[in-house]
């Protein structure tokens, strides 16, 4: 500290006043330090209150703890010293599996707000696979041939697809191929004139207004047909 | 129980005394577990004394939940404590700052009981000293000093400590103790530089 500083340091605690002849010689020659002084006489004071407040407080409660404080006071610790925290490995296994499960549904939720995905809608995990619901799976004129799938959108449609039935499962020769804007279709005699024993169906959920674009595809189903 | 108000204060740098008995509790032994319940007895009667000098009355439930608030805290805390003050020094500062707020609770639901003139008689609201800061905001930024500069701070307010005897019991020079301090009556003046304009 330097003679200024030792000066005010002498001023805060009150060994000079500041209307000694050393004090105003300071403020005269550094009048910035008066406001300073000020401030720090102010710090000291709430100090000095504080400290005063505590050391009060604390021999007050000394002389007037009972015996009941005391019985109270170790009720409390003891109670809270039984209450043993759990060992630090289980503390970190509790974290670890916080995170994991944290983790996991982070994922779910991120997967959940993931829009569905457009290949899988018929013969995927969002929809299942399409189901056919007519019976006996058999293919006859005048009867229905229903299936079960997600409603279309406005702007989608279903294609039928008939090929000849192949034993290996490898797609046989196409017979016909429809659209249509709801999950069924009624075969005409003459539809099926020309057709195998047995052929097998595909249907598909394609995009109508961009050149069939295909957004889904179910297996393919063994029909048989009857004339 | 020692009447001291420096009890545990040792000649070398603080309270290190009180720094091993509380290793020592928190290490679940059962004779520094008996000495720290001796050491704390004083915090009801604590409560109860700075509850009156601050003029504010708590009902008996009330005081009951504090109370409770802060040996919980007390506990808690005490792998935090560093020996910057004794420990019925640093169980003050749990019981000033529980004490603020449960006050500062009972200020917030009196407003709306303030319309209920039957009970308005039954009301009492402490009067704040005029023009003072709140001891336990000046005592958490004297924490905020940093050691070793706190420690000076708080041994030559709260402790009541000569600068002498300051120096001797750190074994510094008198005149690093001296600069320490301003230096942190200097920092303490910037942290509560807020407080002090509003008094002025």
């Amino acid at each position: 500290m330097n003679r200024d500083d030792e000066l005010l340091a002498s001023i805060v605690e009150g060994e000079l006043t500041e209307d000694s002849p050393q004090a105003r010689e300071l403020f005269v020659r550094r009048p910035e330090l008066r406001e300073r002084a000020v401030e720090l006489v102010a710090v000291r004071r709430e100090l000095d209150r504080g400290g005063e407040l505590e050391r009060a407080v604390i021999a007050d409660s000394r002389a007037e703890t009972s015996e009941a404080d005391r019985a109270r006071v170790a009720r409390a610790l003891t109670a809270r010293v039984a209450s043993r925290r759990a060992p630090r490995w289980a503390r970190i296994a509790v974290i670890a599996a916080g995170v994991v499960i944290m983790g996991v549904a982070g994922r779910y939720v991120v997967r959940r707000a993931e829009p569905p995905a457009q290949v899988n809608v018929l013969n995927g995990a969002v929809d299942g696979t399409v189901e056919l619901l007519s019976s006996a799976s058999t293919l006859a004129a005048g009867q229905a041939l229903e299936w079960n799938a997600r409603p279309l959108a406005p702007s989608e449609r279903f294609k039928l697809q008939f090929r000849a039935f192949e034993a290996g499962g490898e797609p046989g020769k196409l017979l016909r191929e429809i659209r249509c804007a709801s999950a069924t279709w009624t075969p005409t005699v003459a539809d099926l004139a020309a057709w195998p024993e047995q052929v097998s169906l595909t249907v598909l959920r394609v995009e109508a207004d961009n050149a069939d674009r295909e957004l889904a595809r179910s297996p393919r189903f063994s029909l048989r047909v009857s004339r | 129980m020692s009447s001291s108000p420096n009890e545990g204060l040792d000649a070398s740098t603080g309270y290190d005394a009180d720094v091993e008995l509380v290793r020592r509790a928190t290490a679940r032994e059962p004779q520094a577990l008996d000495e720290l319940i001796q050491r704390w007895a004083c915090v009801p009667a604590m409560l109860r004394a700075l509850q009156r000098r601050v003029g504010a009355r708590l009902n008996a439930d009330e005081l009951a939940e504090v109370e409770q608030c802060i040996l919980a805290a007390l506990w808690t805390k005490l792998l935090e404590y560093e020996g910057r003050a004794a420990l019925e020094s640093w169980a003050f500062r749990f019981v000033q700052l529980e004490l603020h707020k449960a006050l500062d609770r009972r200020r917030r639901s009196r407003r709306v009981a303030l319309v209920d003139l039957e009970r308005l008689a039954e009301i009492s609201v402490a009067v704040p000293q005029a023009s003072a800061i709140e001891p336990a905001t000046v005592r958490s930024c004297v924490d905020r000093l940093g050691s070793p500069t706190s420690e000076i701070v708080s041994l030559r307010h709260y402790d009541d400590l000569s600068f002498e005897e300051i120096a001797r019991r750190r074994g510094e020079a008198l005149s690093a103790v001296k600069a320490r301090y301003y230096r942190g009556l200097e920092r303490l003046r910037v942290l509560l530089e807020p407080h002090l304009r509003r008094q002025s």
